[in-house]
């Protein structure tokens, strides 16, 4: 069998081979994109960001109409209702991002094949394809971007029926009328919330005692109390001791006593990254780490071959994958990437949402020892009162003087879009004034901004006063 | 005597008399349907009412598809106000509760407890065995493919629901015109017949849409016409029911079913066909609780 011939081999369709691939095209080469599934996009497409950001949608637009019409009209999901029609435009949009990322590849000129990859030497691959048969590539350059998997602990017996992870999760096919979720990252926190505003009796089960515990914790408290006011409820600092489907129930028993009996569960702990069949030795790779090393260029220790995506570990979003993909394949081209690529904005999709850019208070407090924090809740904004929307926060962190911006770190609805805001601020190096001496339209959330830098501002008159008064 | 549940597709040779006597029973539609007797014996009996626990019925239930449907048309009727579609088992027993359920299943159990198909007693044991591991090897489709084991598990159980119809509806034609059918024409008739019988009960249990599409679709698979995943699973899973009741101590018959086009057809690969096929004694656990 003969090998057919590539200047890149990128291995998965996910947001960071994609941009690898078509970083190559781009710089004339002729790249092949490997999938184990059938449509592009990978996990992100199928199991991740995308379906899970649908039925978001979906149950915001729900909980806002109920939010926005509670006084006059008395609204509740029927007991029973449909998962499935509550993502009835999930196959659309799913279709629509599939095609969108294979004519992208096409206009490329990228091959894309169909299979699971396996590494036969440093440059060769063999691909094993649905029906069974192979083929063989060969590439001068490698981009191993093969993705994740949901992690399942040992101790707890996912059969995808009743207990399920964040992929078997989207096949439900009606609401269960209680949920336990066992995890408080990201992707546990999501569904929870989601699940919670549906009419679920949630239970968020955590050995951490917040959710969403790297974040600041002002904001991850905010979160818990919306997430409670939802109906949710989050049990931190609690271990599991037992995981069972007694026939009828889930019987979660936790140390100390404590029993949970729920419909389905959700075990949302953590990601694996897939290195399972792609036999990294014989690249002179190790396949015994839990992630694949990478240096800054994200270079393996082969230096023809490069990683990036949720392989090489966190943050592993969606957003920080594509442009790893893309710096690896300037990198290998000698290309320059432009920018530092080092400012990744956090966007966590659940209910609120929850975003973050830059140094929280506690990463300033670390690195500087002093900080100056101004807050904004969006109680105080004219656009919170119009959209119901009044238990956000806005956190703008400044440096000791209250002057130079650090970092955001907004809880809210529309979080992941009013952060792009502080992004560019954090790029351009900006002041808080900028906020203030410039002019936002108004209503909108975004004059949160300016509230939170009055606030750094106030805070930096009273400091200078009590400092005059001293001397 | 009757032939094999699911002969393959060959040259109709269903009598015209027949085929007519047996339209009408059909369109009748007052069928009562056979009930395994097992089940009923179990739900009837002392210890059982005694010690009868969730796990426990619903194990009875998912092994029984005539009293699956049962208790799935009659959680969904008007008498128990769902409030909206109760679309499996499992949520059927958690929703109604242990008692009602019980209760339920017994009442399904008591109805069809007359019903008895004399002379077929073997075919029809077949049959269930067949659509049980079917049911049993479809949740492992699913499961593979993180796709709703639940509703796979339906897809599985009832694909084949009109074949028991069409036995009883044989023998309510030789009954009622005083005449034996030839095995070829108990054949043809489960042949010609077991789709749209299907179709039909399935509809009056209002069973769910993708139960509904297996079992209209899971033949029209084999020509390579599209279908939903519901069809495709079904029609999986019957092969793989299939082999495991009749065929799997042959390796030969192992690898053609490895080869399946419809593995691809659900994305799933050689390795998880592997994976599949690994569960053949669960599946046959799972059936041979009829035998």
């Amino acid at each position: 069998m003969n090998s057919e011939n590539f200047d890149v081999i990128v291995v998965g369709s996910g947001p960071a081979g994609q941009k690898a691939a078509i970083q190559a095209a781009k710089a004339g080469k002729r790249a092949a994109v490997i999938e184990k599934g059938r449509g592009a996009g990978g996990a992100c497409v199928h199991y991740g960001t995308i379906p899970s950001k649908t039925l978001r949608e979906t149950t915001l637009a729900w909980s806002s109409f109920r939010r926005r019409t509670s006084a006059t009209v008395g609204l509740k999901l029927p007991e029973n209702t449909k998962v499935a029609a509550l993502m009835a435009h999930l196959d659309t949009v799913v279709r629509a991002h599939e095609k969108y990322i294979a004519d992208q590849l096409t206009r490329n000129g990228i091959a894309f094949v169909q299979g699971v990859a396996r590494l036969t030497s440093p440059h060769d691959f063999e691909i094993q394809c649905l029906d069974g048969s192979k083929r063989k590539l060969r590439g001068e350059i490698v981009v191993l971007a093969p993705g994740s998997r949901p992690r399942t602990p040992p101790e707890i017996p996912v059969d995808h029926e009743h207990i399920l992870d964040s992929d078997s999760i989207l096949s439900l096919i009606y609401l269960p009328a209680s949920m336990a979720v066992l995890g408080s990252g990201v992707i546990a926190c999501e569904y929870a919330s989601i699940f919670a505003a549906l009419g679920v009796k949630v239970s968020l089960i955590d050995k951490s005692p917040l959710p969403l515990g790297f974040l600041d914790p002002e904001i991850s408290r905010r979160f818990q109390h919306g997430f409670e006011a939802l109906g949710g409820e989050f049990m931190g600092g609690r271990k599991i001791a037992r995981v069972e489907f007694d026939g009828l129930e889930v019987a979660v028993d936790l140390e100390g006593g404590e029993k949970v009996r729920v419909e389905k569960m959700l075990c949302a702990q953590g990601r694996v990254a897939c290195l399972d069949g792609l036999n990294l030795e014989a690249a002179g790779l190790s396949s015994k780490d839990r992630y694949i090393a990478v240096n800054a260029n994200y270079q393996t220790a082969v230096p023809h071959i490069y990683a990036a995506g949720d392989v090489i570990g966190p943050p592993a979003l969606a957003a920080s994958s594509m442009e790893q993909g893309r710096r690896a394949v300037c990198h290998a081209l000698s290309l320059s990437p432009g920018g530092n690529g080092e400012l990744v904005p956090i966007g966590i999709y659940a209910l609120p949402e929850v975003a973050s850019v830059g140094l929280s208070e506690q990463d300033a407090l670390k690195r500087f020892g002093a900080c100056m924090v101004g807050r904004a809740k969006f109680a105080e904004l004219a656009r919170g009162h119009i959209a119901g929307i009044t238990d956000g926060l806005l956190k703008m962190v400044a440096d000791e003087a209250g002057r130079k911006l650090l970092g955001i770190q907004i809880v809210g609805e529309g979080a992941a879009d009013l952060i792009s805001v502080g992004q560019m601020g954090l790029i351009s190096g900006c002041d808080v004034d900028l906020f203030i001496e410039h002019t936002f339209n108004f209503p909108t959330l975004v004059e949160a901004y300016r509230v939170a830098a009055f606030d750094l501002v106030e805070q930096r008159i009273n400091k200078f006063a009590q400092a005059a008064a001293g001397t | 005597m009757p032939a094999e549940p699911s002969s393959p597709p060959v040259a109709n040779s269903l009598s015209e008399s027949v085929r007519e006597g047996l339209a009408r029973i059909l369109d009748a539609g007052d069928l009562r349907m056979p009930m395994l007797p097992e089940v009923a014996r179990q739900l009837l009996s002392e210890e059982f009412r005694e010690k009868a626990t969730a796990k426990t019925l619903s194990e009875l239930i998912h092994r029984d598809q005539m009293l699956a449907g049962q208790v799935l048309r009659v959680s969904n009727s008007a008498a128990f106000n769902p409030g909206s579609p109760i679309v499996s088992l499992q949520q059927a027993v958690v929703r109604m509760g242990l008692e009602r359920i019980r209760e339920l299943a017994l009442a399904a159990a008591l109805e069809s407890g007359a019903f008895q198909v004399p002379g077929a007693k073997d075919l029809v044991l077949k049959l269930w065995m067949h659509s049980a591991a079917a049911g049993a090897f479809a949740k492992e489709v699913a499961r593979a493919r993180r796709a709703n084991v639940e509703a796979a598990f339906l897809c599985g159980l009832f694909h084949d629901l009109g074949k028991p119809v069409v036995i009883t509806a044989l023998f309510e034609f030789e009954r009622k015109s005083g005449k034996r059918c030839a095995p070829e024409d108990w054949t043809a008739a489960l042949r010609e017949f077991h789709v749209s019988a299907g179709l039909k009960l399935a509809e009056r249990w209002a069973l769910p849409e993708s139960t509904r599409e297996a079992i209209a679709s899971h033949h029209l698979v084999e020509s390579g016409a599209a279908a939903g995943e519901g069809a495709l699973t079904a029609a999986l899973a019957s092969a793989l029911s299939h082999w495991a009741l009749e065929e799997g101590e042959d390796p030969a018959a192992r690898e053609a079913l490895l080869r399946n086009p419809l593995w691809p057809k659900l994305d799933l690969y050689p390795a998880d066909a592997e994976i599949v096929l690994g569960k053949r004694a669960d599946a046959l656990r799972f059936a041979e609780a009829f035998s």
